[in-house]
């Protein structure tokens, strides 16, 4: 097979961390520009190196934003994702010296200072990104334990029938937490549940804690009954547990996109003011 | 009044009656009014001869077959005329080659007339073993569904008949002789390529004579641990797989695929067994003498060289699984799971993968909107994970039993599924491992550009909602992963990984795999 | 009581029935194995409800805690007949007219199904955040469009209403726009700009256009040149750099609250470190920095006073400098001790004859009226020493005295040479003329050469202090002419030194000529005065002491007709 990679290769190492040698190259170039030229009167956006530095920096983002559409475009032959995504990890962290340097420290409340502040929580988004990606795939593969979620709800949907017919004869208020927690079993919600795993209406942990108090003073015919129903609420709770779990870091792999995309674009416009800004008031 | 007659049509036992796609009724009917008409099938492989360019009719060429091919002379002419269907004929002048080195195979060949010669060599083109009318060659790969070891190339003007793999393998299994014949043809042929290369027949007469084709179902052990033999197996198909026994565990450190030899150690050492070798696919292997061997490493120094070189990464392995260095649990996984039997199998590292199912849209939209790959699906072990998607078998089960014939391999080894396909449905209940769908063809999506702006249709991937699915036209056919074969830059869901999480790795690359141990 | 109970089961159209009959009390409907009508269902409670027959019909009542569902009303109990419908929990129960000797007629049918649990728990879960409504895409655009709006429309309409300036230099314009200076402002502007901070366009004229000179002109029109204006053709090159750089070029706007005057030496040093060569005519030396790099200071001095002319000397030149004002004076000899009678005997300072103008930079010219005359009369009669020449125009002196001595004669009579006492005359009486006419010249003429002899005596008249210009006549001053600044490029403020000690930068102490230059070198500066960057020193920049914009030079730009 003409030269496919035998081994998994995060983005981060990518090439023996090529980019990110090329991104600390860009980072020391710049540095040194800034610290060679000094402009009268103070260094600043609109000096020949303040215009490099911009240029470099808005070229950078304009390609940067462009792997929201090289990611999918699946038919032409650009090369690995891997290496697109590594590039825009590092260049992006890169683009950060770049940009700073590009103020020359000049800050105040206006559009250009916006889009730098825009630039900034992008790059923060994206770093927490990186830290999810790092970081949550090995714990949800761990939380998972082997069993997709498909497989996951199939098993619950199944618990969900096996508890109404165990509950077929239990008392009625058991019945009722039971038909409670077959009704209304919470997974996932808003973005705001499924990241956080706070589900305090969980009907199922309402009915243990119910059970628990019912069983205490139940006959013995009902007390196997219950007992029987006990056991797959509390299959059910784990299993809903480890579910919940499993949402919760895709969730987190998933939410900073969520700031990550849209500042990208407000920055678009911030930049685009602030290009137009510079040179329609020169 | 005209007496009726009824006529019973039937067909010999065990012979197929239907010929797919061949109008026989019309045959049929002709013959009971007296009509002398040519069978069903002669138009066809007339056929063949005028696109060879031969002049012979199908009845001289039938003649030719059974007088020239020592292995058809057993045959009935229906017989011979089944397979002639099959074949192809061609006509080569000296020079032509035939077969190339390190293509996919899935054919034999037979010499009609002429000559050829194998290139022995590469680096040497002008070394030729030459072979004349009535021999046969290429039926190494065919049997080991491994890629062609030789080039062969014509050396006088030749007539070659060739025979692809299912029609083969029908054939030795009908006829016995004829697998007996191309065993030992094989045997000898599969010697010289395994081990000595270079040296001449005669030398490896004495190995030959001595050799012979064992047969071993999964699991079954063919070398074991501690045992005092000393026999050294050329793997002929199938794999192996190589353990220690450590600590009252098999700790299985390598994995040993056909065309090597395995045993060598304890022949060379003069050692008791080092350690237990299973098949682990069913495997052919060709067991040889070890004095004989020895005999051949002394009059051989090269071959001996070569042998010494593997004893010496085989011994690194097995000290490295008396250290403990836990590699098995993953091959034992790929074992399990009929990862071995794979030539290409799509593994996903769960440490790595963000699960955004890109890899599953990249299937989609390179393949009409159907996605081939199915992520989440599939057995895991650590944190390695084996998704849904067909793994290119070196033995494929889908090819087993398909009607028109619609499934090949691809010169590079990409088993595919092509347009004549007719939806029966029986490679997908063939397949072992569910990688095969039956699907209909979705409508035109919105362009990307019209997605990501305004949100038009569904996006990249493939859209598994019930209305989407009702909106599917034309019949169902079957698909499955066909390794991009026709896409620039191959495998679009390794291409398209962005954290590096999927990669398509071959068996000769799993040892790579095993190292990082699905960490 | 007896009652025919039958199930219900629909699929499709197909209805299936199981009919069968129960005898019991009372037909009672629950969850409970042990009710007449089992309810398989776990929505149903272990005992729901009770069918009785009574006198007075089938009388219904619940025996659960929940309510029973009669013909779409909630009851705790009521009677009940053939065509009602009762719902327990997912069940229909339909009462329909009893066959003979039945009590009573019920189908049961089970009319809410759950339908597939996987399904329905499929539904019912929002897995994955793109199920919860919220969209990239939508925050994506509203953002953009947004930001663009903000950022790019509204400042640009609101820059495209303003128009052209109506700004003068008395008083900022109404109106301008508060937002648009506060968007699109890269940074502070300076402090004296402020007032039409709202107003961009005073100079910013034009979309995509810099900053041009005819807007600073506006209000700066007779900025002064930093080079003599050219009056025909073309001056040289720095004269074509100077025209052709923008005023923006130098003063840049929006850094601060700072004004816009130019404190760095660097851009000074600029042209000024290789002046020397480019254009050597000035006669500019090169300048790399301060203190180190700056020259020795060339003080102005007067070469001739007659005709006066003046040459720049360097303070550090072997030839020593000497000043030739014409005027002989010694600081140590005004700066006795004892002082001097008029100024009543305290010692002088160096205050009592330089007086500071009113700006505290400079001091006022000395002059003889001003500052000599106190003490320095022009007497030329002991007789008569109220009277004094006019200083000044020595021509006029000896006229002057001529014609005093005239008129006294032809008033009051020539007196005997011997006598030295004033005669008295009564008011109206005229004295006999003098009877010799001649005799009158002659004493005129005397007095006169008398007088001019004081007048211009080297120890006590003109040419105590001044020089004799013997080639026009014997009594003749060359003139004088005296200086009041000597370093002429540069200022410097003695108001913002006056802590300083006049004797710690001027050695008059010590000058006893008045060819001795008096004005420090650069060393003397240097003690207080570093670096611009200095940390234990004065911070001083070329415009502390220097000027770019020279108003005597002329205007640097011709001003352009002001856009209406």
């Amino acid at each position: 097979m003409r030269g496919r990679r035998s081994r998994h290769e995060s983005f981060l190492i990518y090439a023996r961390f090529r980019y990110l040698k090329i991104a600390c190259a860009a980072a020391v170039v710049s540095i040194v520009l800034y610290l060679v030229d000094s402009p009268y009167p103070s260094r600043y956006g609109g000096s020949w190196v303040g215009y490099t530095l911009g240029s470099a920096g808005a070229f950078l983002i304009l390609w940067l934003m462009w792997f929201g559409y090289r990611k999918r475009s699946y038919l032409k032959n650009q090369g690995n994702l891997v290496a697109w995504l590594s590039a825009h990890v590092y260049l992006g962290l890169s683009l950060l010296v770049i940009a700073t340097l590009h103020t020359g420290f000049h800050f105040g409340w206006n559009i250009h200072t916006l889009a730098y502040g825009l630039m900034c929580l992008v790059i923060a988004s994206g770093g927490f990104g990186v830290f999810s990606y790092v970081r949550y795939p090995r714990l949800m593969t761990g939380n998972r334990l082997g069993i997709g979620m498909p497989e996951m709800l199939s098993r619950i949907a199944s618990l969900n029938d096996q508890l109404r017919t165990a509950a077929m004869n239990v008392d009625d208020r058991t019945a009722r937490l039971v038909e409670r927690a077959v009704e209304t079993t919470l997974l996932g919600g808003s973005f705001w549940r499924q990241l956080s795993v706070y589900y305090p209406n969980c009907a199922t942990a309402a009915a243990l804690a119910g059970i628990s108090e019912i069983q205490a003073n139940a006959t013995p015919e009902l007390a196997m009954a219950m007992r029987q129903v006990r056991v797959l609420l509390e299959d059910q709770g784990q299993l809903l547990t480890r579910a919940r779990q499993d949402i919760q870091y895709k969730a987190m792999m998933d939410i900073w996109l969520y700031f990550h995309v849209p500042l990208s674009f407000a920055l678009l416009a911030a930049l685009l003011a602030h290009v137009i800004a510079v040179f329609y008031l020169w | 009044m005209t007496p009726t007659r009824l006529y019973v049509i039937g067909a010999l036992a065990g012979y197929p009656l239907i010929k797919h796609c061949l109008n026989q009724g019309y045959e049929v009917v002709e013959y009971i009014l007296g009509n002398n008409i040519a069978p069903a099938d002669e138009p066809l492989i007339q056929a063949k001869l005028d696109h060879a360019d031969v002049a012979m009719t199908v009845g001289e060429l039938v003649t030719t077959v059974r007088e020239r091919l020592p292995l058809f002379a057993t045959l009935t002419t229906l017989q011979i005329r089944e397979f002639l269907i099959r074949s192809r004929l061609y006509k080569k002048q000296p020079g032509d080659v035939v077969i190339t080195l390190g293509e996919y195979a899935n054919s034999v060949y037979f010499i009609l007339d002429g000559e050829v010669g194998i290139r022995t060599d590469p680096k040497n083109p002008e070394e030729l073993a030459k072979l004349g009318a009535g021999k046969f060659f290429g039926e190494l790969a065919l049997l080991s569904g491994r890629r062609r070891t030789r080039t062969v190339v014509a050396t006088a003007p030749s007539l070659l008949l060739e025979i692809d793999r299912n029609t083969m393998i029908r054939l030795v299994r009908s006829v016995p002789e004829v697998k007996q014949a191309i065993d030992s043809q094989a045997v000898i042929r599969q010697i010289k390529v395994g081990l000595a290369p270079e040296v001449d027949d005669q030398l490896l007469d004495e190995v030959v004579r001595t050799a012979q084709v064992v047969e071993f179902k999964p699991d079954d052990t063919l070398i074991e641990q501690g045992a005092h033999d000393d026999w050294v197996y050329l793997i002929r198909s199938g794999s192996v797989s190589v353990s220690v026994r450590l600590g009252g565990k098999d700790i299985v450190n390598a994995y040993v695929p056909a065309g090597n030899f395995v045993g060598e150690m304890a022949m060379l050492m003069h050692a008791p067994r080092s350690a237990t070798v299973k098949a682990a696919v069913a495997t052919e292997a060709i067991r040889i003498d070890s004095s004989a061997f020895r005999a051949l490493l002394d009059r051989a120094p090269r071959v001996r060289q070569q042998v010494e070189k593997t004893l010496n990464e085989r011994l690194v392995e097995h000290h490295r699984a008396e250290l403990g260095i836990e590699r098995g649990g993953v091959l034992e996984f790929f074992r399990r799971t009929g990862v071995v039997e794979a030539t290409d199998v799509l593994l996903i590292d769960e440490s790595l993968c963000v699960r955004c199912d890109n890899c599953e849209k990249a299937c989609a939209q390179t393949h009409h909107g159907i996605s081939r790959l199915n992520r989440e699906a599939g057995p895991t072990y650590a944190t390695l994970h084996v998704p849904t998607s067909c793994r290119h078998c070196e033995d494929p089960h889908c090819m087993k039993d398909c009607p028109p014939d619609a499934i090949h391999r691809a010169p590079n080894g990409e088993v595919f599924i092509g347009d004549n396909c007719i939806g029966c449905g029986n490679c997908e209940r063939n397949c072992p491992y569910g990688v095969i769908q039956m699907a209909a063809t979705p409508p035109e999506k919105p362009g990307l550009l019209s997605w990501l702006l305004f949100g038009m249709g569904y996006g990249p991937g493939e859209d598994k909602s019930p209305e989407a699915i009702a909106r599917r036209t034309g019949s169902k056919h079957a698909v499955k992963c066909d390794m991009c074969k026709d896409i620039d830059g191959g495998p679009a869901c390794v291409r398209a990984c962005p954290t590096g999480a999927a990669i398509r790795v071959a068996p000769e690359q799993f040892i790579n795999v095993m190292r990082q141990g699905g960490r | 009581m007896q009652a025919e109970v039958t199930f219900l089961t629909r699929r499709g159209t197909a209805v299936m029935r199981r009919p069968h009959t129960i005898t019991a009390e009372s037909v009672r409907f629950g969850r409970g194995t042990d009710n007449e009508v089992p309810l398989a269902d776990i929505r149903v409670e272990l005992t729901a409800a009770a069918l009785h027959q009574r006198a007075d019909g089938l009388f219904i009542e619940r025996l659960g805690d929940s309510l029973l569902h009669v013909n779409g009303e909630t009851t705790d109990a009521r009677l009940v007949g053939p065509g009602d419908e009762i719902r327990i929990g997912p069940y229909k129960i339909v009462l329909s007219e009893p066959p003979q000797g039945i009590g009573a007629a019920l189908s049961v049918e089970f009319v809410q199904p759950l339908g597939d649990s996987l399904q329905r728990l499929m539904t019912g879960s929002r897995i994955g955040l793109d199920q919860t409504g919220l969209s990239k895409r939508r925050a994506s655009w509203v953002l953009f469009v947004v930001l663009t709006i903000v950022g790019l429309g509204v400042p640009i309409a609101l820059y495209s209403v303003e128009g052209p300036v109506k700004q003068s230099t008395s008083s900022p314009a109404g109106g301008g726009s508060t937002f648009l200076s506060i968007v699109w402002n890269p940074g502070q502007l300076s402090n004296p700009h402020r007032y039409f901070a709202r107003h961009c366009a005073t100079c910013h004229r034009a979309a995509f256009a810099r900053v041009e000179d005819s807007a600073c002109l506006t209000c700066h029109s007779g900025i002064g040149n930093h080079i003599q204006s050219a009056t025909e053709g073309d001056a040289g090159p720095v004269h074509r750099h100077l025209q052709a750089t923008r005023c923006a070029e130098c003063h840049k706007e929006h850094r601060g609250l700072q004004s816009l005057v130019i404190r760095e030496g660097a851009l000074c040093v600029g042209c000024h470190r290789s002046l020397a060569e480019t254009v050597p005519k000035a006669e500019i030396r090169e300048v790399r920095g301060f203190p180190g790099g700056h020259p020795q200071f060339r003080v102005t001095l007067v070469s001739d006073a007659v005709k006066k002319n003046v040459e720049r000397v360097d303070l550090g030149s072997d030839s020593k400098p000497a000043d030739r004002p014409n005027l002989v004076f010694s600081h140590v000899a005004h700066l006795v001790p004892e002082g001097f009678p008029a100024l009543g005997y305290k010692p002088m300072v160096c205050s009592d004859c330089h007086v500071p103008e009113p700006s505290g930079q400079g001091f006022l010219a000395i002059t003889y009226k001003g500052q000599c005359q106190r003490c320095h009369t022009l007497k030329f009669d002991a007789k008569l020493p109220w009277e004094e020449v006019p200083h000044g125009d020595d021509a006029r002196v000896q006229t002057d005295v001529e014609g005093f001595y005239a008129s006294a004669a032809l008033e009051h009579g020539v007196p005997p040479p011997s006598s030295t006492e004033i005669e008295r005359r009564l008011p109206g009486i005229n004295p006999a003329p003098p009877s010799e006419a001649l005799g009158r010249r002659a004493w005129v003429r005397e007095q006169t050469a008398r007088a001019l002899g004081i007048v211009f005596d080297e120890k006590r008249g003109c040419f105590y202090c001044h020089i004799p210009d013997r080639a026009s006549g014997p009594f003749r001053v060359a003139p004088v002419m005296m200086l009041t600044r000597f370093l002429a490029p540069a200022r410097f403020d003695h108001a913002k030194h006056a802590p300083i000690e006049c004797g710690d930068c001027h050695g008059a102490r010590h000058s006893e000529a008045s060819s001795d230059i008096l004005i420090p070198g650069i060393e003397r500066c240097v003690t207080c005065h570093g670096a611009e960057t200095a940390s234990f020193n004065v911070q001083s920049t070329c415009t502390l002491c220097h000027v770019f914009h020279r108003q005597e030079f002329g205007q640097m730009r011709q001003v352009m007709a002001v856009e209406k």
